[in-house]
């Protein structure tokens, strides 16, 4: 994977053949871990505990078994770092250069021409790891599921505006139907977000909904709990949610299961290899090669995890530990920590993004933050270049908000408009905003009168640089007449003021740098996170009519263009659609961005094997789990 | 008799002083003899000289960042140098910085470099700017002749922000809010504590309960509780504000203590009973003979409880929940301080740290002093 | 005596219930509930969550409903022994909180007697040899410690543990340790992990102690019975030993109140630095999570176990002077 590697957007909507050309020579090998229990008959021996047709995964080299997996969770409830490692198994899933979507529980798949119908082939043989088969059954009970309004899940399964309906054929075979056509879903199922479908098994989960068992409520009490639906959510929580992890006897089809669960209390959650996982290397050994994972859970505070991570206590961890600031650390202890540093490529494009909001209740401040010249005036007044040298060492470049130059979406001038460090130039802007008047202290007035002031939400405690540029852009602006206050405040509160319309600005990172089609929040009004025009996305999902607002025109053209993408099964046409969607943007600049965001490391021990050493990082392609962690060895 | 008397030499009479001291001249003298805490009570007073001139004795602004310092190490304060020609040089002045970038290792390393001597000049010309907000003036204490020079006494942060100059801007607040909970904690706790030793019963009773009450919760969740409570909305000011309120609200019952049990001595000393038989008021009573001999108590107390405050105040901070950059104070200096990156390879952002540890110090030894001085039976 | 105590109990009843009705508010002040912060949570990470879902979770965790009535639901069934389900983690508060609270009581329990340890010779030395450079130089470091910021103390330590040794410092337990069944071997291994924030946690209130026991001293020396026993020739040890320390002691045992919440409040910072599993970092999250039955269950019990310390005290210092039984209405 190099950087000039075009980042394609994926969504093969053919028959994808089977990976496995000729098949290796099934049950050559497992972990000597089990052999124990093959011969104590606690488990079948291998050829009958793995699929008729596992998926093989090709790695540099063939590996060893045995070994610990260290890494640490950042407080409790860091239930992301489990979907990055291990809760990655859905029926798809992405190559590990983010470009197609590729078999991994399903064996094939096709769907129709107006991309309504997907129907699915499941690998036969695979198990769970209670040994019990995986078939239809359970992608019809999970849909029922995440459908049940008691049972608090959303995802695309549920989705409101166009919900999936099974139609289960045999026990290997299924379809999924939708009113609207679904051109995106094969993109959304091999992201994270396919997690959802292959997380409950019916037989287990089955016992505490009261339409399979009429005991249900009594268990539900007996256990402790107020409804079911609270028993239900405890023992099969969704996805990737935090309590899931909590349970060791659900089953899963992960390559490893847990040992120690992750509670309250847990100082460390562990896993062991599932005896049943349904991969093999290209010598049809039984993967995973690592026997074990060991997360410690610090108890909210990374300092002690940093020390760890220096002293050779972790194995492969970019999570948390991986700061700019911590790099000349982390570098300097490579050889005492016995590690060294790989690449990591965000997917992020922006390391702040300047969202000023355009429903503002003032409608003097709403007309002058939908001001174009406005915008640009404040963007052409940044000082990028001494952010850049200043926050990030030098690291990364002047950039608006728009996708990375690995994307096959770049386009120079959308990254690269107004950026330009220019205080004369940013003041005509301003001036033909209107701003023509100064009070006193050198503020530029609105056309009430008032100062130009601006207070800016932010959440340092994410991401502690984020203050760091805000405090210079404070200064930067002020020079050119527009002054903005640091409103420094909590991540509930700073949600809490989206849908009460209580802001000026906030500010976040530009996420969606490669995964352009899939999260365009700042290109047009696409979600909740669109946080520069929150009413107008409310209007686009229908999802708070209460407090929707009928978008300016051209939004409503890329809100038309990008329901064309949803319903496109053609993935040319798709990606023609979004660069429509994109020159939209550019022409009407809404957000202003900083700086690309600068690539990041990964600390990798130098014994452990098959590991990348360059990876993207996003949470949609959630590394490094599409990176195979099953097929590394420790030497 | 008569005769031996007049034997005895009237030189040898000592001529009998009539000194008069007032309460607080007893304990000044008292307290004099308490070298430590004739020391501390400097330190103290230094380190509120500087709250007050904060503006004026920091070398830059605050805020001043500078791409080509991050991370710069201290270039402390020399005096001689010997010149190239092998005469001397006087005066205070800094050396320069030689600096390289390591793109890899994503940091700038800095060599002092003696070649380049840098004058610090007294009184220096700097942008107008108004003292603690009110005095305009345009000269700071130090600076050097050509402002765009490095001056970075103790060294730099991570934007390339002077550390003292923030420091002492940080000063201000962290002193500030430690003198201003405690007065508020004085205020409630003379208050109710007084009418509770000095009306005693029932009322005391109640006041003792919510005393022991207060004390039995947990501090930290108050604080918790009460800062999540803030409107966030807020700015800092009346952060800084609701943060002082929250702190002396926990406070106050430990002056409260102390001054009911002063009151409830006193109100059986013979000198107020005396009072009152003369008929006096409740209210002189209490503020011409009760008040004045326990005022030192009170200070004295009053200033061992600063000290909790200054720690709260960084506590708080360092939970993310106290008051937050932008603005600058010890507790927010450490709170970018507190990691491991720090530690290893900017120690010198711990100087804060240093700066709490002092004035800590020097408040309890004061506190100490006073009350040592304070006690009538002391010595 | 009885009446005293049966008094006193009462006292502590009435307490613990207003101490109820305000860790409750407290929970409830800031903005929000459990599932705003649920939410943000999963927005963060591009999750958008159905209202529907939302409205379905208030309605099953009784969230939205009237002060008073939740209060009332929560504290009739505290009394019961049920603290309620954690939001979070779905479980019963109690299962959550006991393990921690015990860490908790353990790690500030050997803090409380290593303060001891280290106040009592200090403070005794202090007072004897007042205004020596002994007594100076061992207020100094007594205030040192104090002065020294918890967390500041913490990561430095881990720091140099880092550095000079190699070994991180963090946590109570080694990993094979962890689950293991208290024996030998597991409590030399606790010993090793837990000397350092012990040591932290002392070295914030040996200054306090040895401040009173000092005062307390220097005014029990003076009282005429220790002149008299100097008089008659008595040992200088065994003059100081013999009553005055005991006496001096006294007021001590009252510090068992205070110093419980004080070492609550430095825990959490040296927990949240150290990496210990007490109830100080659970507490903190399930405050930001505005997890409130878990919250407000640990806050109950740190005040209990603040006002039962008091109790004890109360009645031990009542037991062995009687000036305070009858004195104390």
């Amino acid at each position: 994977m190099n950087k000039t590697q075009c980042f394609k957007a994926a969504g093969a909507v053919a028959i994808v053949a089977m990976l496995t050309a000729a098949g290796p020579a099934l049950g050559a090998g497992q972990s000597p871990m089990l052999d124990a229990l093959v011969q104590s008959g606690e488990i079948p021996p291998l050829e009958e505990r793995l699929p008729a047709n596992p998926l093989v995964l090709d790695a540099e080299s063939i590996g060893q078994y045995g070994g610990t997996w260290r890494m640490g969770m950042n407080g409790g409830g860091d239930n992301g770092l489990i979907a990055k490692t291990v809760a990655y198994e859905g029926l798809v899933r992405f190559d590990r250069e983010w470009q197609t979507v590729i078999p991994n529980l399903a064996e094939s798949w096709e769907a129709n021409a107006e991309a309504t119908e997907y129907t699915f082939k499941l690998r036969e043989g695979v198990k769970w790891s209670d040994g019990a088969p995986f078939t239809s059954a359970d992608i019809a009970f999970t849909v029922e599921m995440y459908q049940d309004p008691e049972y608090a899940a959303s995802s695309w399964i549920d989705n409101i505006n166009n919900p999936a309906t099974v139609e289960v054929i045999d026990d290997l075979t299924f379809k999924f139907k939708f009113n609207r056509p679904n051109g995106m879903l094969m993109d959304e199922m091999a992201s994270v977000n396919g997690i959802h479908i292959t997380s409950l098994q019916k037989a287990y989960c089955s016992q505490f909904h009261p339409s399979y068992n009429e005991n249900a409520a009594a268990d539900a009490e007996a256990a402790g709990f107020s409804s079911w639906a609270l028993h239900l959510q405890d023992r099969c929580a969704w996805g990737w949610e935090t309590i899931r992890f909590a349970n060791p006897d659900l089953p899963t089809l992960y390559a490893w299961v847990l040992d120690q669960p992750l509670t309250a209390n847990a100082s460390r959650v562990t896993w062991k290899r599932n005896p049943y996982y349904w991969k093999v290397d290209s010598e049809g050994n039984q993967l995973p090669y690592i026997d074990r994972l060991d997360m410690r859970v610090s108890q909210g505070g990374v300092e002690e995890l940093t020390l760890a991570a220096l002293n050779g206590e972790i194995d492969f961890q970019e999570r948390h530990i991986a700061t700019n600031v911590n790099k000349p650390l982390f570098f300097d202890g490579q050889e005492q920590g016995g590690y060294h540093l790989g690449a990591v490529i965000p997917s992020a494009s922006n390391t702040l993004v300047f969202q000023l909001n355009f429903s503002h209740d003032d409608p003097v401040k709403r007309e002058l933050f939908q001001n174009r010249d406005f915008r640009i005036g404040i963007s052409h007044a940044i000082d990028r270049e001494e952010i850049v040298d200043l926050v990030f060492t030098g690291q990364g470049e002047p950039y608006q908000v728009a996708p990375r130059p690995q994307s096959p979406f770049y386009d120079e001038e959308l990254a690269k408009q107004y950026t330009e460090f220019n205080p004369e130039l940013a003041i005509e802007h301003l001036e033909a905003a209107g701003l023509t008047e100064m009070n006193g202290d050198g503020v530029r007035l609105m056309s009430d009168g008032q100062p130009v002031r601006i207070t800016v939400d932010v959440i340092s405690a994410l991401r502690p640089e984020w203050i760091d540029i805000l405090e210079i852009m404070q200064l930067q602006l002020a020079a050119v007449g527009v002054e903005i206050e640091l409103n420094n405040i909590d991540r509930t509160l700073f949600y809490e003021k989206r849908p009460s319309n209580d802001y000026d600005a906030q500010v976040w990172a530009g996420d969606g740098g490669l995964e352009v089609v899939q999260e365009p929040r700042y290109y047009f009004p696409f979600s909740d996170e669109s946080v520069w025009a929150y009413r107008w996305a409310q209007w686009f999902n229908g999802t708070r009519p209460e407090i929707a607002e009928e978008p300016a025109d051209w939004a409503q053209e890329q809100m038309e263009l990008y329901r064309q993408i949803r319903s496109s099964s053609d993935p040319d046409e798709r990606a023609d659609l979004m660069r429509q969607i994109l020159a939209i943007t550019k022409e009407q600049f809404p957000v202003i961005g900083v700086s690309l965001m600068p690539d990041s490391y990964s600390i990798i021990r130098n014994n452990l094997r098959n590991a990348p050493e360059t990876m993207f990082n996003a949470w949609l392609f959630p590394t490094p789990a599409p990176m195979d962690p099953v097929t590394w060895y420790f030497e | 008799m008569a005769v031996l008397l007049m034997e005895t030499p009237v030189s040898e009479i000592a001529p009998r002083r009539i000194a008069r001291e007032s309460q607080l001249g007893l304990m000044w003298r008292r307290f004099r003899q308490h070298r430590l805490a004739l020391i501390s009570l400097w330190v103290v007073v230094f380190f509120y000289a500087v709250a007050i001139l904060a503006e004026f004795l920091s070398p830059t602004d605050p805020s001043a960042y500078n791409a080509r310092y991050t991370y710069a190490p201290p270039q402390g304060i020399h005096f001689f140098d010997r010149n190239e020609d092998g005469s001397w040089y006087f005066g205070p002045f800094v050396y320069g910085y030689k600096t390289e970038i390591d793109p890899v290792a994503l940091r700038r390393t800095f060599v002092i470099d003696e070649e380049v001597r840098l004058p610090v000049r007294f009184f220096a010309e700097s942008a107008p700017y108004r003292l603690a907000g009110l005095i305009p003036m345009s000269t700071r204490f130090i600076g050097l002749e050509n402002p765009r020079d490095p001056f970075y006494i103790l060294g730099a942060d991570r934007l390339g922000r002077d550390l003292l100059s923030r420091l002492i801007h940080g000063t201000r607040i962290s002193l500030s809010i430690g003198l201003a909970g405690v007065t508020l904690s004085l205020f409630f706790g003379i208050v109710i504590g007084g009418f509770a030793g000095f009306y005693g019963g029932r009322f005391d009773g109640v006041v003792m309960r919510v005393v022991e009450f207060i004390r039995s919760m947990p501090t930290i969740p108050l604080w918790l509780g009460l800062a999540a409570a803030l409107p966030r909305d807020w700015s800092a000011l009346q952060t800084y504000f609701a943060i002082t309120i929250i702190l002396s609200l926990i406070g106050w019952t430990e002056l409260a203590r102390v001054v009911r049990g002063r009151f409830l001595s006193l109100r059986t000393e013979d000198f107020v009973t005396a009072a009152q038989l003369d008929g006096a008021s409740d209210w002189r009573i209490v503020t011409r003979h009760m008040v004045p001999s326990f005022t030192s108590h009170i200070i004295a107390a009053a200033t061992l409880a600063i000290p909790g405050m200054i720690l709260a105040e960084t506590a708080l901070s360092f939970l993310g929940l106290g008051l937050q950059a932008p603005i600058v104070s010890w507790g927010t200096l450490l709170q970018d301080a507190q990691n491991i990156r720090t530690l290893a390879t900017a120690p010198w952002l711990l100087m804060p740290g240093l700066c709490v540890i002092v004035v800590i110090l020097a408040l309890n030894f004061l506190g100490d002093g006073l009350r040592d001085a304070a006690d009538p039976h002391g010595r | 005596m009885v009446g005293f105590i049966v008094r006193r109990f009462i006292a502590m009843l009435l307490t613990l219930l207003a101490v109820s009705i305000v860790a409750f508010a407290i929970i409830q002040l800031p903005p929000g509930d459990f599932l705003t912060s649920y939410i943000a949570q999963l927005a963060s990470t591009g999750d958008q969550v159905d209202p529907r879902v939302i409205e379905n979770l208030r309605a099953q965790y009784g969230l939205g409903e009237p002060f008073y009535v939740q209060y009332w639901k929560w504290i009739t069934g505290v009394v019961q022994g049920n603290f309620g389900h954690s939001f979070e983690w779905k479980r019963p508060v109690w299962e959550l909180i006991w393990g921690r609270i015990g860490n908790s009581i353990l790690l500030e329990g050997l803090a409380v007697i290593v303060m001891w340890f280290v106040a009592l010779p200090i403070g005794i030395y202090a007072a004897v040899r007042k205004y020596s450079l002994g007594d100076y130089l061992s207020t100094i470091l007594g205030f040192i410690g104090l002065a020294v910021p918890n967390f500041l103390f913490a990561l430095i330590l881990m720091y140099l543990a880092y550095t000079w040794f190699g070994t991180t410092l963090g946590g109570l337990f080694s990993p094979e340790f962890e689950m293991a069944r208290w024996s030998l071997p597991r409590v030399w291994d606790f010993l090793s992990h837990a000397w350092a924030p012990v040591l932290v946690l002392a070295t914030a209130g040996t200054a306090e102690l040895i401040r009173i026991l000092r005062a307390n001293l220097l005014d029990e020396m003076k009282k005429p019975y220790v002149v008299t026993a100097r008089a008659k020739g008595l040992p200088e040890w065994k003059v100081i030993l013999k009553y005055p320390v005991r006496l001096a002691l006294n007021p001590l045992i009252s510090t068992i109140g205070w110093l419980l919440p004080a070492l609550v409040s430095g825990s959490v910072i040296v927990s949240v630095v150290m990496n210990l599993p007490t109830a100080g970092p659970m507490l903190l999250r399930s405050l930001t999570t505005q997890d409130m039955y878990l919250a407000g269950a640990i806050i109950l019990l740190l005040s209990v176990l603040t006002v039962i310390g008091t109790l004890i005290s109360d009645i031990l210092l009542a037991l062995i002077d009687p000036r305070i039984r009858y004195g104390a209405r």
